[in-house]
Order: C-alpha cells, then sequence, then structure tokens
C-alpha cells in the first residue's frame, strides 16, 4: 500500500467507511437481479444510460455484465420511451443519428434523446432549424412513477422542449459549430391555470359530496318509511287476524348472485338436501335471466309469468317451462326430491346459465374490441405507447424498486448510503418544506421547486442544512453567478486538493456532460474535470448561513449506473460524511421525474436561430386535479363509456330506490266528493225516488220541529205555516209536501205504516219524469227550510 | 278418477264444447272448472256473444238434465221452485216441481226478476235442495246453475243481492271475439249451422251425470301444500284490506278459489295445485264479491283492477324472488 493509499484509508475511516466496505455493499446491491444492467449481459441499454459505457472499463468489480450490457445495441426498429432528469447539449447531438447535409448546407434530420426514466412513458417532438437548420425528432422516456401524462414545450434558439419542466439545450449537427449556451430559461409547461384546477377540485368534491348526501337521504327515507309502515296498525277487517311473520323473517336476504346459487345448490345436494338444491338450481337460472333483462323478477310473480315472458324466445320458453315444472313438482307436489331429479334440473340449468354467459361475454368482448379499436384508431400514440411499455419490460427498464432500478434510476444511491449508516428518502417536491438538522437535500433536475419553496429552501441552507443541487438550477439560483455549459471532453473528475471533500485518491468516472462556467467568486471548486469544473461549494455565510450549497454540473453521480463506476459511491458517501449529514432527501417530483423530451434541434449549421419543439408523454405526471388526471391518464374513452353504460343502466332498470310503495292514502275527501259519490251511486242504482224519500223523511221533521214546534199536526197545518212563512201559495206547498209524504213512505218499511192510513195518491206535480220529479221536491223542501231557519232563531232566542 | 283421466275426459269436453262456441275459449275454460269445482257460473256480457248458446252446448255434453228459466219481471219464486197445488181428485196437495229440479239450470238474464224471486234460488245454490211449504226436497245431482246477465241494460232490471252474488262461484265477463273468429263464424252460419238447432251439430255426450261427480270426487286428491293455502289467505286478506274495497271477499270465496285451483290443476294432469293456478282464476272467483267504495268507483276503478293490484302484492309461495 503506497502512503496516498493509506492516508486514502485513513481519511476515509474518518469520514465513516472504507472503500473495501463500500465495494463490498456495492456488491451486495447490484446482486439484486432488479439491476438488471449488472446481472443480464443480453441488456441493452437506452441511450443516455450508454453515456455511462465511456467510462466503463472491460472490467467491473461490482457490476460484472456491464461491461458486455455496453456492447449490446437495442434493434433499431425498436421504439423505446425514456424520460431525462436533465438535458443538456449533448442529448440532442450525441445521441440522435446525424442529419444528413445538404448540399445548400441545410441539415435535415437530427434527433435526440432524453435522458432515460425510471419509469415509462411516451412523447415525440421535433425540432427544426430556421435559416439551413436541421430538424430534429426524437422520443423520450419514462417517468418514475404510474399515470401517465402528456406535456409538451416549445423552445426558442434552438432549445428543445422538455416535457416535464427541464431545460434543452440545441441540437448540434455534423459540421456546425454549437452556438453558445443561450441564456436558460425553462420552457413553461403547458398547465391549467390555478384557479381553474381550484375551481375543478372544488366542483369534484361538492359533486362527491352532493352525491353521498343523495344516497344518504334516500337510505334514511326508506329506512324511515319501513319504520312509519311498521309501526303504523293494520286498518280493515283483518286487524285481528294474527300475522304469520315467521316465514318471512326464516327467509333471511335473498341471494341474487347466479355462480354462488349454483355452488350452494351443490354444496346442498352433496349434505343431502336435494329440495334446496333443486330450488338454488331453479333461482340461478331465474337470477341469470333476469341479469340478462329477459325475465322481471318479482315475489308476485309465478313460474308462468317467467314462462309467459319468454314468448319471444321458443326455445328457451320450452326449457325454462320443462324445468319449472319438475321444480315445482318438489316444491307444491308430492315428488319427494332425489338426486335424479337434482341431477336433470341442475344439468338443464347450468347451460342455459353457460350460454347466456357466454353470450353475455361475447358481447363484452365486442364491446371491448370496438373500444380499444377506436382507441388505437383514435391515437397512434396509444399504439406507440403499447409497444414501448412492452419494450421496456423486455429491456428490463427498472422501476420496481424504489427510486427504480433502472441504470439511471436512484435505487441503488440510496441504498448504498443507507448502507453507510445515512438514511435517505425520496420526498416529492410537491408542496414540501425542508425541515431538520444534519440533513442534506439533493434537488433533483425533474424536481419542481416554486419561488416559495426555494426561499423556504435558502432559510433552511442558512439555518444549517446542506442543498446538493443535482445540476445547475438556473431557474431558481440565478443569483449564484452560475452557468452550465457542455463538457469539453473526456477524464476523470477528480477533488480539487486540499478542498473540504478531498480524501485523496478519489477518482469519479462519469459521463462528460457538463460544466460549471461562471465567476464563482464566493464559490469553492471541489471536483474538477481537467480544468474544467464539475461541482462547488459555498458556505459562505451570507449565502449559506451556517449551512452549505453544493452545486453539480449535472446529476450523472445521482443514477444507479454511477454507484457501479469508479470511486463514484465512495465519494458520495465521503461527501454526505463531511458534511456531517444523517439524513439524506432526494427531492423530486412525479412531473418532474416523468419522461422529459428530448428534442433536438437543431442549430443551423452556421449558427443562426434554431428552433426547437416537442412534447413528451412521460408517464407519472402528477395531475394539479382529478380532470387533468383524468386527462393526463387518458382515461376519457373509458370514462364517456362507463357513463353511457351507467346511462343506460339506469334507463333499463329505472331510477326507482328502495321498494315499489304505494302512494300514501288520501285521508281526507271534500265532502262534495263524498256527496257526488253517493249521488252517483243512487243515480247508477237509479234510486232517485229512494233519496228524495228519504230526504223528505229528514225535511218534513225539521219543518214540524221548527214551524209545529215538534208537535205531531196533520200536513195541512204544516202546509199552512209554511206558506205563511214563505208567502208560497198554500195549494202549491200542499202539493208538495204529499209528494214528499208519498216519497217517504214507499221508503219507509212496511212496519212502519200506520194502520187506515193510505199512503199518498201519485204525485201531480210540474215535472213529468221520475227521476226530475224526484229532485223537484227535494229542491221544494230545501227552499221552505232555508226559509224557515229564522223561525229555529227566534224561537231559540225567545 | 285420476288426474290424467281428468283431464284428457276434460280436453274432450272442451272440444266438444267449442265446435259451437267459437273464440272463447276461456269461458269455456273456466265455465267447465266452475262446474267440477262443484260451482255455480255467472256470465256476463252483452247481448249475443254467445251465453245462452254456451249453456245449451254444455247441456248437450255434458249429458245433464236442462231447463231454462228466462227470467222476467213478473217471475215468482214458486215459478222456480215449484209448489204445492191442491188436487181435487186426490184432495191433497201435491207438490208440483218447478224448473229448478234439474242438473243444469240456465238462468237466463237473471236481473231481470226482482230480489226476492232471484233470492228463491239461493238455498238451492247453497244446500242444493228447495223448502216449499216447511219440506226440503234435495236436488238432483250434480246440480249446477248457469246465470246470465247484460251489464248494459238499466230499465226493468234489478242488480243481484250480495248473498246471491256470493253463491256464484265465478263471473265471467264474455268479449267480443276477433275479427277472424267472426268470419269463421259467419262461414258457418252461411254453410247451414243453426244455432237455435244444435241437434244438427250432432254433439257428442262426453260425459254422463255419474261421471261428473266422479270427476268431481277426483279433484280431492289433487294435493295442496301450505303455500298454497297460505297464498290464497293472503289474496283473499288483502282483498278485505285494499284501500279501494269496501267489503272484501268472504271465506267462501278463498273456499271457491281453494276449489277451482284443484280444478285448474287437474285440468292439466296435475295432482297439486301450484300458483299459477290460483292467479288464474282469482279474477274470476273474486270480482263480483268485492264492493268498492264510491269514491273508487268514481275514480274509475274496477274490482278486475283491484285484483290486478292485489295479485301484484301477494307474495307467491318459495319464489326465488
Amino acid at each position: 500500500m503506497t502512503f496516498s493509499s493509506a492516508l486514502f484509508v485513513t481519511l476515509f475511516t474518518i469520514g465513516g467507511g472504507t472503500p473495501a466496505q463500500i465495494t463490498e455493499d456495492l456488491q451486495k446491491v447490484f446482486d439484486d437481479e432488479s439491476y438488471a444492467f449488472c446481472n443480464d449481459e443480453k441488456l441493452a441499454l437506452f441511450p443516455l444510460e450508454r453515456e455511462y459505457c465511456e467510462v466503463v472499463g472491460k472490467h467491473n468489480e461490482v457490476c460484472p455484465a456491464l461491461p458486455e450490457v455496453c456492447k449490446n445495441e437495442l434493434p433499431k426498429d425498436l421504439k423505446w420511451v425514456q424520460g431525462g432528469r436533465q438535458r443538456t447539449a449533448r442529448d440532442g447531438a450525441d445521441y440522435g443519428p446525424k442529419g444528413d447535409k445538404h448540399d445548400d448546407g441545410e441539415e435535415t434530420d437530427g434527433s435526440g434523446n432524453g435522458r432515460q426514466g425510471n419509469g415509462s412513458g411516451s412523447g415525440d417532438g421535433s425540432g427544426k432549424g430556421k435559416d439551413g437548420s436541421g430538424n430534429g425528432t426524437g422520443k423520450d422516456g419514462g417517468g418514475k412513477d404510474g399515470g401517465s401524462g402528456k406535456n409538451g414545450g416549445k423552445g426558442k434558439d434552438g432549445d428543445s422542449a422538455n416535457g416535464g419542466s427541464k431545460d434543452a439545450d440545441k441540437g448540434k449537427s455534423d459540421g456546425a459549430k454549437p452556438p453558445p449556451p443561450p441564456p436558460e430559461e425553462p420552457s413553461p409547461p403547458m398547465e391549467i391555470p390555478g384557479w381553474v384546477a381550484g375551481l375543478f377540485r372544488v366542483l369534484f368534491y361538492v359533486l362527491i359530496a352532493a352525491l353521498l348526501a343523495v344516497i344518504g337521504y334516500y337510505i334514511y327515507k326508506n329506512l324511515m318509511e319501513g319504520r312509519e309502515d311498521k309501526d303504523k296498525p293494520d286498518e280493515g277487517p283483518t286487524d285481528d287476524a294474527p300475522k304469520d311473520e315467521a316465514p318471512e323473517a326464516a327467509r333471511g336476504p335473498v341471494e341474487t348472485d347466479v355462480e354462488r346459487l349454483l355452488s350452494r345448490a351443490r354444496a346442498a345436494a352433496q349434505r343431502g338436501d336435494f329440495k334446496q338444491a333443486i330450488e338454488d338450481s331453479y333461482a340461478a337460472l331465474l337470477r341469470r335471466l333476469e341479469g340478462d333483462g329477459i325475465i322481471d323478477l318479482h315475489p308476485s310473480r309465478t313460474n308462468g309469468d317467467y314462462v309467459r315472458s319468454l314468448r319471444d324466445r321458443a326455445e328457451l320458453r320450452q326449457a325454462v317451462r320443462g324445468i319449472a315444472s319438475d321444480v315445482e313438482k318438489v316444491q307444491f307436489g308430492s315428488e319427494a326430491p332425489n338426486p335424479t331429479l337434482f341431477e336433470s334440473i341442475y344439468n338443464r340449468v347450468l347451460p342455459l346459465c353457460g350460454r347466456i354467459t357466454a353470450i353475455l361475454l361475447l358481447l363484452l368482448a365486442a364491446g371491448n374490441l370496438s373500444s380499444c379499436s377506436e382507441g388505437n384508431d383514435g391515437s397512434a400514440s396509444d399504439r406507440d405507447r403499447k409497444v414501448e411499455a412492452r419494450d421496456v419490460l423486455m429491456l428490463g427498464g427498472g422501476g420496481v424498486k424504489k427510486g427504480g432500478a433502472s441504470g439511471t434510476g436512484l435505487g441503488a444511491v440510496a441504498e448504498i448510503l443507507k448502507k453507510s449508516d445515512i438514511d435517505t428518502s425520496f420526498v416529492l417536491t410537491k408542496d414540501q418544506k425542508p425541515k431538520g438538522a444534519e440533513k442534506a437535500i439533493v434537488l433533483m433536475p425533474g424536481a419542481k421547486v416554486d419561488r416559495d419553496q426555494w426561499k423556504a429552501l435558502r432559510s433552511w441552507v442558512r439555518d444549517g442544512g446542506t442543498l446538493i443541487l443535482a445540476g445547475h438550477r438556473a431557474d431558481l439560483a440565478k443569483d449564484f453567478g452560475i452557468a452550465e455549459a457542455a463538457s469539453a471532453g473526456p477524464g476523470p473528475i477528480r477533488p480539487v486538493p486540499g478542498s473540504v471533500y478531498d480524501a485523496g485518491g478519489h477518482e469519479l468516472a462519469l459521463p462528460y456532460v457538463s460544466q460549471l462556467t461562471g465567476s464563482f467568486q464566493r464559490w469553492q471548486t471541489i471536483l474538477v474535470r481537467g480544468k474544467e469544473t464539475y461541482a462547488l461549494l459555498n458556505s459562505e455565510s451570507d449565502v449559506a448561513g451556517s449551512g452549505r450549497i453544493i452545486v453539480f454540473a449535472d446529476d450523472r453521480l445521482f443514477a444507479n449506473l454511477a454507484m457501479a463506476l469508479g470511486d463514484n459511491a465512495s465519494y458520495l458517501v465521503l461527501l454526505m460524511k463531511r458534511s456531517a449529514v444523517k439524513d439524506v432527501e432526494l427531492w423530486d417530483s412525479i412531473r418532474g421525474s416523468s419522461g422529459g423530451e428530448a428534442s433536438g434541434s437543431g442549430g443551423s449549421a452556421d449558427g443562426e436561430e434554431g428552433e426547437g419543439e416537442g412534447a413528451n408523454g412521460g408517464s407519472g405526471e402528477g395531475a394539479e386535479n382529478p380532470l387533468e388526471s383524468i386527462k393526463n391518464a387518458r382515461l376519457l374513452p373509458i370514462m364517456l363509456q362507463l357513463l353511457a353504460l351507467v346511462l343506460l343502466f339506469v334507463l333499463w332498470k329505472g331510477t326507482r330506490f328502495g321498494t315499489p310503495r304505494d302512494p300514501k292514502e288520501e285521508s281526507r275527501r271534500a265532502f262534495a266528493d263524498h256527496t257526488r259519490a253517493l249521488g252517483m251511486t243512487y243515480a247508477r242504482a237509479k234510486a232517485s225516488r229512494h233519496a228524495s224519500g228519504l230526504f223528505s223523511v229528514w225535511a218534513i221533521d225539521r219543518l214540524r220541529e221548527r214551524l209545529l214546534g215538534g208537535a205531531r199536526g196533520s200536513l195541512s197545518q204544516l202546509a199552512e205555516a209554511i206558506a205563511l212563512r214563505t208567502g208560497r201559495p198554500i195549494g202549491e206547498v200542499m202539493q208538495v209536501l204529499m209528494e214528499a209524504t208519498g216519497a217517504r213512505d214507499e221508503v219507509a218499511p212496511p212496519s212502519s205504516f200506520r194502520p187506515g192510513v193510505s199512503a199518498a195518491p201519485p204525485p201531480q206535480g210540474p215535472p213529468e219524469s221520475g227521476a226530475a220529479r224526484d229532485f223537484w221536491i227535494m229542491e221544494e223542501l230545501s227552499r221552505y227550510l232555508a226559509a224557515t231557519k229564522s223561525a229555529t232563531k227566534a224561537r231559540g232566542k225567545r | 278418477m285420476n288426474v290424467v283421466e281428468f283431464r284428457d275426459r276434460f280436453a274432450l269436453l272442451k272440444r266438444e264444447t267449442e265446435r259451437v262456441l267459437l273464440g272463447q275459449d276461456e269461458i269455456v275454460t273456466q265455465t267447465l272448472i266452475a262446474i267440477f269445482a262443484s260451482g255455480h257460473v255467472l256470465i256476463e256480457g252483452v247481448p249475443g256473444l254467445g251465453k245462452t248458446l254456451l249453456v245449451r252446448t254444455l247441456s248437450h255434453v255434458l249429458g245433464s238434465g236442462f231447463r231454462r228459466i228466462q227470467f222476467t219481471p213478473d217471475l215468482m219464486p214458486s215459478d222456480i221452485t215449484g209448489g204445492n197445488i191442491f188436487n181435487q181428485k186426490e184432495d191433497r196437495f201435491v207438490f208440483h216441481p218447478g224448473p229448478v229440479f234439474t242438473q243444469l239450470l240456465l238462468a237466463d238474464e237473471i236481473n231481470r226478476a226482482p230480489a226476492k224471486t232471484q233470492s228463491s234460488l239461493l238455498e238451492a245454490m247453497q244446500d242444493l235442495a228447495v223448502t216449499t211449504d216447511g219440506t226440503t226436497r234435495p236436488l238432483p245431482q250434480p246440480f249446477f246453475v248457469i246465470a246470465t246477465q247484460n251489464p248494459i241494460e238499466s230499465q226493468g232490471t234489478y242488480p243481484l243481492p250480495e248473498a246471491q252474488l256470493d253463491r256464484f262461484l265465478m263471473k265471467l265477463h264474455v268479449k267480443h271475439p276477433s275479427q277472424a273468429v267472426e268470419r269463421v263464424m259467419l262461414r258457418n252460419i252461411a254453410q247451414g249451422f243453426q244455432p237455435a238447432n244444435l241437434d244438427t251439430m250432432q254433439l257428442q255426450r262426453v260425459v254422463t251425470a255419474e261421471e261428473i261427480v266422479a270427476m268431481r270426487h277426483g279433484l280431492y286428491s289433487v294435493r295442496v301444500d301450505d303455500g298454497i293455502l297460505e297464498y290464497i289467505t293472503d289474496i283473499v286478506a288483502k282483498s278485505r284490506s285494499h284501500r279501494s274495497v269496501y267489503l272484501g271477499a268472504s271465506p267462501r270465496g278463498s273456499i271457491g278459489l281453494l276449489a277451482v285451483s284443484r280444478a285448474n290443476a287437474a285440468t292439466q294432469g296435475r295432482d297439486f295445485v301450484i300458483p299459477d293456478d290460483v292467479k288464474a282464476l282469482a279474477p274470476a272467483v273474486l270480482r263480483h264479491r268485492i264492493i268498492l267504495h264510491p269514491d273508487a268507483e268514481i275514480e274509475g276503478i274496477s274490482t278486475d283492477d283491484c285484483i290486478e293490484e292485489i295479485l301484484r302484492e301477494a307474495k307467491v309461495p318459495r319464489t326465488a324472488a
């Protein structure tokens, strides 16, 4: 061991772990088959992963398959998905097929590729250069988590759109000088305005709350009605009849599932209860027919009703009639249920249930096919997504491990740190606020951090936190005075001798991607690649307070593949240990980590303005509201189909809720209704004479009471009194009274006839016909009664 | 007689009757069922639908004694039951039996006679006997009354009292035949068919009076499950508590429903009653035993509507629903 090696080991030990220990840990980590790039020599790497192949030697101790993997090429006709956490100038230049340079100097084609993400996704983009520029198309990669989404951006001056949020640089074409790095302006993501999103969010939850309230109300109403019915005493002549409620109670809940009924039938048959088995088999058949909308099952419907419902299906009707007949023999006849009969019924029921099920499945399949074909026809990108998703799986893109097990994932990073006693966690940046001491926050390029969060981060740093920017965030840290530029060429990255993170002997092996540029007046360079600055540290009190800020030129150190190369893992552990960090949070966001689009493009040969645009389809993009989520997930067609199905179901079944009940009985009717009903009854029975007689009895009694003081005077006396009171001719009054008496005598029972008193002579009154004459009598008597009201009052006063 | 023989004989009877009476399958079936269920039938329908022809045809095919009484307003009870007439030669009262002393009695237009005359049939229909001057005389067996009435005419008619109505096992409504049936009817008439002279049809006498009695006895072997009894009582009980009903069916209605259900089962060769038997015949058995509230009548609700509603509410035994 040389002196420097010994010193390195000594110093590193101070940091907390030996290189040998870390190597051992790395071997254990990468033994996991999830890390396919270390274990599957047939794996082909995505272009962004292939960046690391530049620094992979012929042999790798911790990741044995990696050298072979680096030799594999992706199939040329293969579509793949990948998402990058950071785009650099090289993304658009180095990995896209170079455009053919035409005689006129126009670059016709180029493609750019984003860096592979952790999940899957899809997208495409194109860049087009002006003034003889080339144009390029590129596919991007997948996101970290589930879901899918589409985003796009448009950049100018050679910026390629980055699906999530990140930057892209102009492409570089053959024979073209790359233009100077453009000012870093993030492409504005297409987002729904905050107030719209908020409105939809509120609407969504209001709708759900309203739906729940309506359901709850109906349940409550139904329960209350049921209770009222129970509490209400029965009316009518059967009140005293004993109610036999036992059979109802014994029935219990009714099974409605066909499969369960069939299995229950089999179970009943196995235990010898063939009657139950037969009934269950038949119930399964009826339930199946009901489920198919062929019959309408109801407790009041008989088997004959069901058979009649099948009149349009002769074959089915015949079969059901036969089965029902056999079932009734057991249910109502004297035939004892037996295994033979059960088998006979069951074997006839089963194919019917199955046949109907098959038809349903067929219809369902047809519906699905139609739905699928519509989706495919409607969107070419959907087809691509399927191919891509399959290919990602085939290529072992990873993602099953937390943080991801792909080459550019973070799973191994987290595991190595954990094995070095540094707690590591993944944090989605949405609404996150930094907190806690002795902590480092690694801000990944995809992390979506708004201004407020950035301020909070800076404040947290001043309180002692360690902020690591994995790739310079020009969108946030404008005041740092740092810029990012493409790296000039290959070479190992080494700690600056004597710097705080120099343990001596570390040599980082990372793809040459970016370098940091700027004045760095108050920054301390900690890592360099040759003359290029790779990482800076700021622990000045006015910038970082009592904490520290570390800025890396790119995020290539924070990747699984990086952990397998050089002293990267050791250095990362050292970095954390020397920063007195016990806890690392890897900040990212679903949106940010999703597949960004790398579109590449094209700068012109003469370095003039280029234009790039692209759209990505990274899966795993987060949604701000449910509507956006549905939109991102491309679930709208399915949601519409479901909605249509629900609508059809409602139309089919109606909107009935709960048990149908008769409308509440009217407790009172208008008196006029009763009178009319009574009158109609008399009229129907042609009993006007009878009605006239009854009324006459009552009216004459009242008149006697009023005019004769209740005395039993003769009819002529009464007529005189009435004539006197009303001023009507006595002859006319007498005629009315005689007719009324005649009518009265007709309705009176024979026992009421007084001996010697003959019935009144037939009336000789004005109206000739019977009913009209009866009515005339009643009207006249009513007039007399009305005219003699005052007599009663006067007598009462006296 | 077992149910299979019953079914065959019944089918033969029906077929023979339908040779004369076209397009009235339901009426023929239900009338025959009522006869075998030991009941009487009230057939209601507008004139000209073949009510009387049906009964006359049945008298031919049933092989029973047949008498017809044309009810008129001046018909007296003794015109039906008969009475004691003094025989001067023998110097004593001799009973002269009325037309009721037969097996199949057609009471044609029964609602044309006043209530007291109609009531003369009460004892005969219920007890199958007639009492005159303190002497009760049994009627020949089998005895059944088929009465007809016209629902439209009201002049000079007397509605049947409830007690009388209740004694009819079924009340059947005769409807107009379909156009196709009417065409066939006309063709038959054109070819010489004379409804007034059924002898030209050479109707076959399918059963004898003794066989009718035997068939009636055969119905006792038809099994009735407890669930069916519960179903019948449920229906009848509901007829009493229905909101539109003033007076529901009597226990005689339940008994009648059970009897016709058995007969219906037997006509299909079944030795057990199923809910369909009950449900199919409930309207015919109950419709004349239910009196509606006047307000229900005003609303245009009929007894058939009520029964339909009752049947929708009554739970069928051993249903899968």
